[in-house]
């Protein structure tokens, strides 16, 4: 009777309990529906995805398909990465690799932060490189290449930005002593202004308190007789100079070129209506 | 040299004069009295000689009397008329000093008692912070004493004829030329210059460029003069005559004259005063005795003075400033603000 309870509460708990914690860091990432890797090749780009997964907190999937059903190999792959749920954080930041055997198209989608930190520039980059991988028919290289730029891209940027959050300490230090910097002239110059204007109202004299003289206390004039009398007239002329004309500006020369953003990264929406970045090519 | 002293009728005590009730009154007995209850006529001069020889003597030099109330022998300056014993600090009036061509015509009596100017003067100084606190102790206080000091007030009346130029300027545009009209007038004013209780110092010492600070009595108060209303304080003599002064009330007259007519000038500008006649009508000079409360104090070396009028509160003088105490605000001020500044700026920058 107790082994019998026992029993339904350990499967009960691997069922409630795998619902409740959903081990995400053991689902599989590399999707290979075109069989292109073996299982040690897959376990080998799972480890380096878990690991990824770790150092960048981006979430990053490999999905090999032989067609994708009359589907856009973008929208295919934005798709799939919504669907799947993959994403890190509150923006579903990761990114996703598809390669379509039937179509020989490999397309990239990012999601999240991973837009920023992939900008088109840098898409074009990796598939340039991918791309030479599937020609050489390895597709091991191609997987590893496409988690590699990724590792490098997000240490980079990482160098650029400074120090991480996990680093707080000396910033408060810094902090502090920027405050006291601040306050410590604004202090002085407002107890050297307190103390002047309290001088200069009591005053070194109490001559403030008396009241001013002048001639008027104790001298009046009585007119008997005022007037004011024209004895001349003068008029004086000139001209005034006109205010002088400003030059026009713009010379309507012919110019030639184009324009091309960089750094940026375009954007386009998946089916479910989030924002996906990311490019394909053919191989 | 006699020496008045008023005693009370009740009592024989001495009496002082009281500011507060207009009124004298004895110390010891509490009795008041009015000025009329009191008075005794001074005699206008003694004989001719004595008179004379007083003169030469105490014209410059100190002069020795007796104290009628304890028989001390004591000396005073050249120009003390009133002051109070030094032994038995009953209040003198030294009668040669202000009968005869000394007495003075008019007098403002005190309306400001010793009590009511202490109480001034301290709420005036204590207003500065800066003010070492030493200053305000009592002992200080005790020093502050009483002074009438003497006064020549003039009054006078010139016929005044002026006549000046002016301009006035008028601009305005037609098209591409703009007109500046200059118009030149010539403006005459007649009338009678009436100066009215100009007082000037009658005394040349050092302390009296303090007083020219509270110099706004009202003479309409003042009233014929009585050795009584000395009672109970100090009193100086004159050393600068008439004469003296007159030269002061001529420039006086051509100054006030001159801003007088540019006041009755307006709408103009440039005036240019051409001539100023001025005739003299009449002239008419008072000797008078101004009430002031003295305080001296020593501080850092220097000395500092302060006057108060007696008769409205004004007062003039400069306070001792204690470096200390401007450090110490500075200190204090910059300090807090520090502290706050830094906690506040922490969250803000």
């Amino acid at each position: 009777m107790v082994k019998r309870l026992f029993c339904i509460g350990i499967c009960l708990f691997f069922v409630i309990g795998t619902g409740i914690f959903p081990a995400q860091a053991q689902e599989a990432r590399v999707y290979d529906d075109a069989d292109l890797f073996t299982a040690q090749e897959e376990s080998q780009l799972e480890d380096t995805i878990a690991q990824l997964r770790e150092s960048t907190s981006l979430d990053l999937v490999i999905v090999t398909v032989q067609g994708t059903g009359g589907k856009d190999v973008q929208t295919y792959a934005d798709d799939f990465y919504d669907a799947g749920g993959f994403g890190v954080g509150s923006d579903y930041s990761g990114a996703l690799l598809l390669i379509d055997m039937g179509a020989s198209e490999v397309a990239i989608s990012t999601c999240g932060s991973c837009i920023g930190l992939l900008s088109d520039t840098r898409i074009d980059a990796m598939l340039d490189s991918i791309v030479g991988y599937l020609s050489q028919r390895d597709f091991l290289g191609a997987g590893k290449d496409f988690l590699e730029r990724i590792r490098g891209y997000s240490a980079q940027n990482n160098a650029l930005s400074g120090p991480s959050e996990k680093d707080p300490r000396p910033v408060q230090a810094k902090s502090w002593l920027r405050a006291l910097g601040i306050a410590f002239p604004i202090s002085l110059g407002l107890g050297g202004l307190v103390v002047w204007i309290l001088y200069l109202s009591t005053g070194k004299s109490g001559k403030r308190d008396v009241r001013p003289r002048s001639y008027r206390h104790y001298s009046f004039l009585d007119l008997s007789h005022k007037n004011e009398r024209l004895i001349d007239k003068r008029v004086i002329t000139r001209r005034i100079p006109r205010p002088q004309n400003t030059d026009s500006f713009g010379s309507g020369r012919v110019h030639g070129g184009g324009s091309r953003s960089f750094g940026g990264s375009s954007t386009h929406m998946s089916s479910s209506g989030r924002s996906h970045g990311g490019g394909s090519r053919k191989f | 040299m006699s020496v008045l002293t008023y005693k009370c009728p009740n009592c024989d005590a001495e009496l002082t004069f009281r500011p507060e009730s207009q009124s004298f009154a004895c110390d010891y007995c509490g009795s008041h009295f009015t000025q009329q209850e009191i008075e005794k006529p001074i005699p206008e001069q003694g004989s001719r000689t004595e008179q004379e020889s007083w003169e030469q003597e105490d014209r410059e030099e100190a002069l020795s009397y007796r104290c009628p109330s304890c028989g001390a022998q004591l000396l005073t300056t050249g120009t003390t008329a009133a002051t109070h014993c030094y032994y038995c600090h009953n209040p003198v009036a030294l009668e040669g000093r202000i009968s005869g061509r000394w007495k003075p015509n008019l007098i403002i009596p005190f309306s400001i008692g010793e009590k009511q100017a202490k109480e001034r003067f301290l709420r005036w100084s204590q207003k500065n912070p800066f003010v070492d606190r030493r200053f305000f102790s009592e002992s200080q206080l005790e020093k502050m004493s009483g002074v009438y000091f003497p006064f020549w007030l003039a009054n006078s009346q010139s016929h005044l004829s002026a006549t000046a130029t002016a301009h006035k300027t008028r601009i305005w545009r037609a098209g591409d030329i703009e007109y500046t009209e200059t118009s030149i007038y010539e403006l005459t004013r007649e009338g009678e210059l009436r100066i009215k209780n100009y007082d000037l110092s009658a005394l040349h010492r050092q302390e009296t460029a303090l007083l020219e600070g509270i110099l706004t009595y009202d003479y309409d108060q003042a009233k014929p003069f009585s050795p009584s209303y000395l009672s109970g304080f100090q009193a100086e003599r004159r050393d600068q005559e008439k004469e003296d002064m007159v030269p002061r009330l001529i420039d006086e007259r051509r100054r006030d004259a001159e801003l007088l007519l540019r006041d009755s000038v307006s709408g103009f500008q440039n005036v240019s005063i051409k001539n100023c006649e001025l005739t003299f009508v009449s002239e008419d000079w008072k000797y008078l005795l101004l009430p002031a409360w003295i305080l001296t104090y020593q501080y850092g070396g220097k000395q500092y003075y302060f006057a108060m009028n007696g008769q409205n509160g004004d007062i003039n003088g400069a306070l001792p400033i204690s470096g200390k105490r401007i450090a110490a605000l500075f200190g204090i001020v910059s300090g807090i603000s520090l502290v706050l500044l830094t906690l506040g700026g922490y969250f803000l920058w």
